[in-house]
């Protein structure tokens, strides 16, 4: 190819913007956007992007999950027992122990009643604990399931199924699917977005949001919860921005003169990802800012800019992420495996501390939420991943008290996006052992979140291994009465 | 890119065969049809079928349903034309069957409703002797093949695909634009036996053995099997016949010649997880490990999704759950049992160490012969809900084998010259990892539901050469790299997109994303950084703060300095739940289970790891440092910098446009002479090389930007 015709090519945007229309399609595979998808129509599918389309019309648009990792007492929270409080400490009768099988447990337990006062809370008069001021003010606004079981009762099988569908590795989490379904609303920010906080990462590791077999664009983007929030987003000392505009126009022009040779569209999406990285470097900092938040929000929320990756912070995180666009953002709060094996996991002493920093945090979400109409197309879930035991675990003759793993009922609740508020639904035997009213697997959860974000779950699919996966992998039902139109 | 698919090309091509074919191909068109609508009903897996209907088997088929010769009269058409209730395949199911879907049905009924048997189980096709390139062409229709790419561009991608390393300056700069064939075979002899070559085809080898330094799971904790990769590395260079590495790998302690090097071998299944975590069932893991096994060597011997028959009898392909256990009984008899101390093991010394202490390495080793377990059915898949008693068998629907085999006896099987489809799947895997995808796209699925071959012959007559090679890695890369389709420009033209827009047919050549191992050790190689010392321990080269994270352990990551820093990307410690995140943002897995091919992305986060990462910012200064001192004037440094890269040399245009940057940046660091020296003095503790006193620090830095934009080229993240 002659010099003097790429000079041309160079000094003008022609073949560029030739080229832009496929172009957007590279970008909107990247980044997403029903807008564009509706732009482009069904040009965007015979470009062989697999965009998804909603089934229906979404009640949630986005998505803020919340999982306390480890897995909360459920007794001790939201499923009141007044009637098991005088089997407190008295041996657990044969008939629950039959074929059972327990983490830590050992010998004949003794039940365990919580140690904390419960009061009926909200227009619907839920039963929730003192632990939970904030969340007791919110109670109108929360759909809660006591009726939720799973079939695993250690930590990181149990939150592969619960994210993606499945106890073993190696499928695509919820965050995934739902970016591989909508896409993203903001093109300067990644569609899914996991922050983490306490001291260690969740059991499941990235598995928890990894994107599987489905394409590793909608994996979630970790936030890193010290130094910059997306890897690598800082420039290199002594390579200011204007140097690295320099770099990216210097890439762009090369790259588009090598593609005016070689034609391969994956060199215009290249350009483009890098563009996106651009912008991201500016927009992540900015998106991630507490600093710009008032003062009393963030008292609100109990967050401190200063400290690394709390929970209070990612939850303020989140509200400035959806705000932007992100289309599910996803917490994981270590630190709920109350054992009570030591004083730090002990139901009585170390619970209240960590259910009310929780408790200020989410309920300032919640509000922060409505008050800037994002609750009600914002879905909020908060869940463990199961549940834990009606007995005294007593590790090792433990003083302290605390609950095992217990995979057969735990409680979940979910705010905002199209569930029914003010709802209390199913229930758990006296002893809170068993689901006894309503049960909802952790499949049918999962069914009904895809349901809200405007999809038939057993069509959300993805071919892979010779056959057409999915979330809820070959179970799950929405579970209608939580939506707020059936 | 392979995760992407032209729904309008196939609605094209199903078009044009319904127009163009007069009786459809069973196996390229009824089959998939049947078996994504109807068989998992309507299939193999007995206790799902509906209506006591068969649809895979033809005697049961035209029993009831299927009249041959008469579409009109046969009850298939009625109930997929049928709305309502009536109508097949269930709306609970699926959606109902499109027009052309429904022709295709009827025009093969009406041709007499013929089924063949499954092409990848069929024995291999005789090789009639055409040239790859003739199997090729064939297809190409009124498309014209692309002419020879340069001599440095071939070269490049060549280096790339077979050691994973750019080629050395000397051996680029010399090599003719043009080669004659002879030419071009004695570079491949050269590239074939360099001694970097184990290393780069152990890292397709670490996926399928889902290799890791950690044992998965939660605690996710430190695992001493590296010596297993020194024996992987140690023995892709040999390159054995493929029946060796296979009896090696899967039974080397049952071979009568068993030694020290073959039960070393065996750690390949001992690379499943094992889970410390409290209150754990070991017999829980052990039978997950079990499983695995089974699952594992399905998929990479025979492209089989064994897994599918864990639960229930496959509803595609023919496996029984009975007959899933009956692989499970093969591999029910090993001694390890999800122990945390990971027994039996053999006491292995580094080969980088001779002096070394010898290090624990976890291998297989049988029961006692009075201990050998009881395998029965396990009911849905749950370990503590057993069925009928089975033992070790092979699946009746291939080739046969001996009753109650070994695991010596299943690697014998996998390997003998009566199954097709190891070669099958070997072959496609090899051709896979250097045209970027495989003539078969599903490499990990060659049942129903996977893709049917592009090349049906040329796919068997590879086959046919590879087991001629006995397997070896070598002889049959060079028949691929000797071929025109290999040779040829990247270059597409709009007519060549519209007729092939998926590069099946290969008149150009496929441009194929590095893998994030081969980006790394290219940069450190043209930077001068790699350290090419072989084997060891694994190292640690810099990761960001806060990706790592050990739950319950102590376990820390502290970056490499010194040599370890800038050694071959395939010694990087490699822990499950956290690997390098360079590794897992260029598509690497996880190796928590088996996987056969990466899907290449191009994401955001990508570049700014290429721009920002400081194994690529340290890359690039060195890079810039070696520019900078070859002769000649700036833009020849400039021009030879980029052909190392590239393998071609620069426009003029392309020359000015890095003159260009290189004289911004000169300019930016005369103005602050404090930004280039906080840039120079960030990288002291990555240094190896002394700093050259003559260059400032001003000069470094603008030298450091240009190579940065350079390692940042598409045509460098890629080859074509």
């Amino acid at each position: 190819m002659a010099d003097s015709h790429q000079a041309s090519l160079l000094h003008s945007q022609v073949a560029y913007s030739a080229t832009r229309r496929q172009f957007l399609r590279d970008a909107m595979y990247g980044v997403g956007g029903l807008g564009l998808a509706s732009i482009l129509g069904d040009d965007a599918q015979a470009g062989g992007l697999d965009f998804q389309r909603p089934h229906f019309t979404p009640k949630a648009r986005r998505v803020i999950y919340l999982h306390m990792a480890g897995s909360p007492p459920q007794q001790d929270l939201f499923d009141h027992k007044p009637e098991f409080r005088k089997w407190d400490r008295k041996p657990c009768p044969d008939s629950i122990l039959e074929g059972e099988r327990f983490a830590f447990i050992k010998g004949h337990p003794k039940l365990l009643a919580s140690p904390h006062q419960f009061a009926q809370v909200g227009p619907q008069g839920t039963w929730m604990s003192s632990l939970l001021p904030g969340l007791s003010q919110e109670a109108g606004e929360l759909c809660i399931v006591r009726s939720m079981y799973t079939d695993q009762f250690n930590h990181a099988p149990a939150q592969l199924l619960m994210f993606t569908g499945s106890a073993r590795l190696g499928r695509p989490s919820m965050g995934a699917w739902a970016t591989y379904g909508l896409g993203s609303e903001n093109a300067d920010l990644p569609g899914y977005v996991v922050l983490l906080s306490g001291a260690n990462a969740p059991s499941a590791g990235k598995s928890a949001w990894g994107s599987g077999f489905l394409p590793s664009i909608h994996q979630g983007v970790q936030c890193q919860t010290s130094g910059p929030p997306v890897l690598h987003a800082a420039d290199p000392v002594g390579v200011d921005r204007m140097l690295r505009r320099e770099s990216l126009d210097a890439l762009a022009e090369l790259n588009q003169l090598a593609h005016h040779g070689h034609q391969d569209p994956e060199t215009l999406a290249r350009i483009e990802q890098y563009e996106l990285a651009f912008r991201m470097q500016m927009a992540a900092p900015e998106a991630t800012d507490l600093a710009e938040e008032p003062e009393w929000v963030r008292e609100d929320y109990g967050a401190d800019p200063g400290a690394d990756g709390s929970f209070a912070n990612n939850c303020l995180l989140a509200r400035r992420l959806v705000e932007r666009g992100t289309r599910f953002v996803h917490l994981f709060d270590w630190g709920w495996d109350f054992h009570g094996e030591a004083e730090h996991t002990d139901i009585e002493k170390a619970l209240p501390g960590k259910a009310r920093m929780m408790d200020k945090a989410v309920s300032a979400l919640l509000r922060d939420l409505r008050s800037r109409g994002l609750l009600d197309d914002t879905l909020v879930v908060w869940s463990g991943e199961f549940g834990r035991t009606s007995m005294n675990e007593e590790r090792d003759g433990s003083k302290f008290l605390g609950r095992d793993h217990h995979p057969h009922c735990f409680t979940i609740w979910m705010a905002g996006g199209g569930v029914k508020a003010g709802l209390d639904y199913g229930a758990t035997d006296p002893f809170g052992y068993r689901v006894e009213q309503n049960p909802v697997h952790v499949h049918d959860l999962q069914a009904t979140i895809l349901h809200l974000l405007g999809f038939d779950h057993e069509q959300l699919t993805f071919p892979y291994q010779g056959r057409n996966h999915r979330l809820t992998d070959v179970h799950g039902k929405v579970v209608r009465a939580l939506l707020a139109e059936a | 890119m392979v995760c992407r698919k032209s729904q309008y090309a196939d609605v094209m091509m199903l078009l044009s065969m319904v127009l163009a074919v007069e009786a459809p191909d069973f196996v390229r068109d009824v089959q998939p049809i049947l078996s994504s609508r109807c068989f998992a009903c309507h299939g193999p897996d007995a206790a799902a079928r509906e209506g006591e209907l068969r649809l895979d088997v033809r005697e049961d088929a035209v029993h009831s349903a299927i009249v041959p010769g008469d579409a009109a009269g046969s009850m298939l058409i009625d109930r997929v034309r049928a709305g309502g209730a009536k109508r097949m395949p269930p709306a609970s199911h699926s959606a109902g069957l499109t027009e052309q879907e429904i022709g295709i049905l009827e025009a093969w009924i009406n041709d007499g409703a013929t089924y063949q048997p499954h092409w990848a189980w069929s024995p291999l096709a005789e090789d009639d002797g055409r040239s790859i390139d003739e199997y090729l062409t064939e297809g190409f229709g009124g498309l014209a093949p692309n002419p020879r790419a340069p001599g440095g561009v071939v070269l490049r991608r060549t280096w790339l695909a077979v050691v994973g390393l750019p080629p050395p300056r000397e051996v680029l700069l010399s090599f003719p634009e043009a080669p004659t064939d002879e030419e071009w075979s004695a570079a491949l002899d050269e590239v074939l036996h360099h001694d970097g070559f184990g290393e780069h085809w152990a890292s397709m080898w670490l996926d399928l053995a889902r290799y890791a330094d950690t044992k998965g799971y939660e605690a996710d904790r430190a695992r001493t099997i590296w010596p297993w990769r020194e024996w992987l590395v140690a023995t892709l260079d040999e390159d054995p016949a493929f029946a060796t590495l296979t009896e090696h790998m899967l039974a080397g302690d049952l071979l009568p010649e068993a030694d020290a090097e073959t039960r070393l071998a065996t750690a390949f299944h001992r690379n499943t997880m094992t889970n410390d975590e409290g209150g754990t069932d070991d017999e829980e893991h052990r039978v997950a490990a079990v499983v695995d096994r089974v699952n594992t060597t399905m998929q990479v011997w025979m492209g089989f999704t064994a897994s599918c028959a864990q639960c229930h009898d496959h509803k595609y392909d023919p496996m029984t759950q009975r007959e899933y256990f009956a692989l499970f009984d093969v591999f029910n008899q090993t001694a390890d049992a999800d122990r945390n101390d990971e027994t039996p093991t053999i006491d292995v010394v580094s080969r980088s160490d001779p002096e070394a202490d010898p290090v624990p390495v976890p291998v297989m080793a049988a029961v006692a012969e009075d201990e050998r377990r009881e395998t029965r059915v396990q009911i849905r898949g749950n370990y503590r809900d057993l069925g009928e008693l089975v033992q070790a068998g092979f699946p009746e629907a291939f080739h046969a084998g001996p009753s109650a085999p070994s695991r010596l006896d299943l690697a014998r099987w996998l390997c003998a010259p009566e199954n097709p489809l190891t070669p099958r799947v070997q072959a496609n895997r090899i051709w896979a990892r250097m045209f970027g995808r495989g003539l078969v796209e599903t490499e990990e699925d060659f049942g129903r539901q996977g893709t049917v071959p592009t090349h049906p012959e040329l796919l068997d007559a590879l086959a046919a050469r590879w087991l001629a090679d006995e397997g070896r890695l070598r002889p049959f890369l060079k028949r691929l790299l000797m071929t025109d389709a290999w040779r040829r420009t990247s270059a597409a033209t709009p007519e060549g997109l519209a007729a092939d827009p998926r590069n099946d047919r290969l008149a150009r050549f496929p441009r194929v994303r590095l893998e994030p191992e081969v980006l790394r050790d290219q940069a450190l190689a043209v930077s001068d950084l790699l350290v090419r010392t072989k084997h060891g321990p694994p190292v640690y080269p810099p990761q960001p703060d806060g990706v790592w994270r050990s739950p319950y352990n102590d376990a820390r990551w502290t970056n490499s300095t010194g040599d370890d820093r800038f050694r071959r990307s395939v010694y990087t410690y490699w822990k499950r739940t956290a690997p390098h995140p360079t590794m897992t943002l260029f598509d690497a897995p996880s190796r928590e289970v088996c996987t056969s091919r990466r899907l290449a992305t191009n994401t955001p986060l990508q570049a700014l790891v290429g721009l920002n990462d400081p194994i690529f910012q340290e890359a690039a200064l060195g890079f810039g440092r070696r520019i900078q001192g070859l002769s000649g004037d700036e833009r020849a440094q400039l021009a030879e910098g980029f052909r190392l890269l590239t393998g071609r040399a620069p426009s003029m245009l392309e020359v000015q446009r890095l003159q260009n940057t290189l004289d911004q940046a000169r300019r930016h660091y005369a103005d602050r002479p404090e930004e280039a020296a906080a840039f120079v003095a960030a990288f002291a503790e990555a240094r190896r090389i002394e700093v050259d006193r003559e260059m400032s620090a001003e000069e470094e830095s603008a030298w450091a930007l240009v190579a940065s934009v350079l390692l940042n080229l598409d045509e460098v993240l890629c080859r074509g």
